[in-house]
């Protein structure tokens, strides 16, 4: 393990927060609880918001964030996700989830935007969206999935929240919230705006997304299944077995999610009534249960 | 002979007046071999980059860049010229970092991230290069065969 010890805690809390709020719980579940934001701690390493602040204000250029802190925020999400769970290393399993997910990708509204998808090893089932779309379920939610339809779902609401730029959001909320609402951008200035990718993952890792990205996501799942030619329906089947998961705590581990029930209200009056759609189960079971 | 000289000059003036131009409006830009995210890249325009337009088939434009074809999302072009972003700042050591970020394919400041937190950028690496080998022969056929996507 690469962590020091202080990150395993606070990132297995930072890490169940995206959990619960991606995409089986109600955002905002571990916002209040999380770290607080004049000094975050993610990767051993405490980051003062308010220096970082200062730091960038002696500084001769700044700008707005956007799309290449995006994918700084991404790619600092995706070391911070796999060096806690491994990412799988079967080729075949990473490629077909991979070619499910572009399949969401191409119809949404950034069909030609930056999707890297992964599988990473846990028995939790979570699943990770950093910003500009790189995309990372475990092994476990697949496990969990019955369908190609079932991981399109789960899928499409991830793709959703980086189509959206929830996770910018996310990060530019943590920042405001601390008085820094620029940051520098050039690579000149590559440590200072390493400490802000920290306020980044730490936004995306541990506030997560709020109720109405939550909403949101689902809403555009259903979009883009229906768009796609999936089975709607799989989705709120997976939601509701969730739920049920939840209900009699068989995982122990969604005991303290709210909203669930809400979100399958919202689903199914988003479904239009006879809406069919593929399903696979088959290629689904072809693909992810050799894997198993 | 003279005649076809100036035949030839007007036509060459011709097109590259009529040549559309547009500039690419986002820090970094993929333009791939086919419409859409599945396929793979023929090279990389960054901002303020300036294409020209080879075709324009519906919400996608077929673009020209050093050489290659490709295309792209209507979305990430301007028809107004746009700045490049500056990187006109780089210390020496910073300098060092994007060239081995580059190398890798990465943000210089992840892997001062990664530095900073002593996290290994391994897994990153690998899930970007197991991204690089689903082809666009690939998701068609996958497409095709679940009758889903562009395929339903």
């Amino acid at each position: 393990m690469k962590y020091p010890s202080r990150f395993v805690s606070t990132s297995f809390l930072a890490i169940c927060g995206l959990v619960l709020t991606i995409p089986f719980n109600m955002g905002g579940c571990a916002s209040d609880g999380g770290a607080g934001l004049g000094s975050i701690g993610i990767g051993g390493t405490s980051v003062d918001i308010g220096r970082a602040a200062s730091g960038m204000e002696k500084m001769g250029h700044s700008a707005n964030m956007k799309e290449r802190d995006e994918n700084v925020m991404g790619e600092s999400v995706v070391m911070a996700v796999t060096n806690q769970y491994p990412l799988n290393t079967d080729p075949a399993l990473n490629k077909y989830v991979t070619l499910v997910g572009l399949t969401i990708a191409s119809v949404t509204e950034n069909p030609d935007g930056n999707y890297v998808f992964g599988v990473v090893e846990s028995d939790k089932v979570n699943a990770f969206t950093g910003p500009n779309g790189y995309i990372m379920i475990t092994t476990a939610t697949l496990k969990f999935c019955r369908s190609e339809a079932e991981l399109a779902g789960v899928l499409a609401h991830e793709v959703s929240h980086s189509v959206h730029h929830d996770g910018l959001k996310a990060a530019k909320d943590s920042l405001g919230k601390a008085g820094l609402t620029e940051v520098a951008t050039s690579v000149g200035d590559a440590q200072q705006f390493s400490s802000l990718a920290d306020a980044g993952v730490d936004a995306v890792l541990i506030k997560g997304y709020d109720r109405d990205q939550e909403i949101k996501a689902d809403k555009s799942a259903i979009k883009y299944l229906i768009a796609a030619g999936y089975d709607p329906n799989a989705y709120k089947t997976f939601l509701t077995r969730v739920k049920d998961m939840q209900s009699s705590n068989q995982a122990g581990f969604f005991s303290t999610h709210p909203g669930l029930e809400q979100r399958i209200s919202a689903v199914s009056t988003q479904i239009p009534q006879g809406q069919t759609g593929a399903v696979l189960k088959a290629r689904f079971e072809k693909n992810v249960k050799r894997a198993k | 002979m003279k005649k076809y000289l100036l035949a030839l000059a007007c036509a060459s003036i011709g097109a590259s007046v009529l040549a559309e131009e547009v500039w690419v409006n986002r820090p970094a830009l993929d333009i791939r071999e086919g419409k859409g995210a599945a396929y793979p890249v023929v090279i990389a325009a960054k901002k303020g980059d300036k294409l020209t337009v080879v075709a324009r088939e519906d919400k996608w434009v077929k673009v020209g860049f050093n050489g290659k074809e490709g295309y792209v999302f209507q979305n990430s072009l301007s028809d107004k010229q746009v700045a490049p972003e500056s990187m006109s700042n780089m210390d020496a050591g910073a300098k060092a970092m994007a060239t081995d970020a580059a190398a890798k394919g990465l943000e210089p400041e992840s892997l001062v991230y990664a530095k900073n937190h002593n996290l290994s950028d391994d897994g990153l690496e690998r899930m970007k290069a197991m991204r690089k080998l689903v082809t666009g022969k690939d998701f068609e056929q996958f497409e095709s065969e679940g009758k889903v996507g562009t395929a339903k």
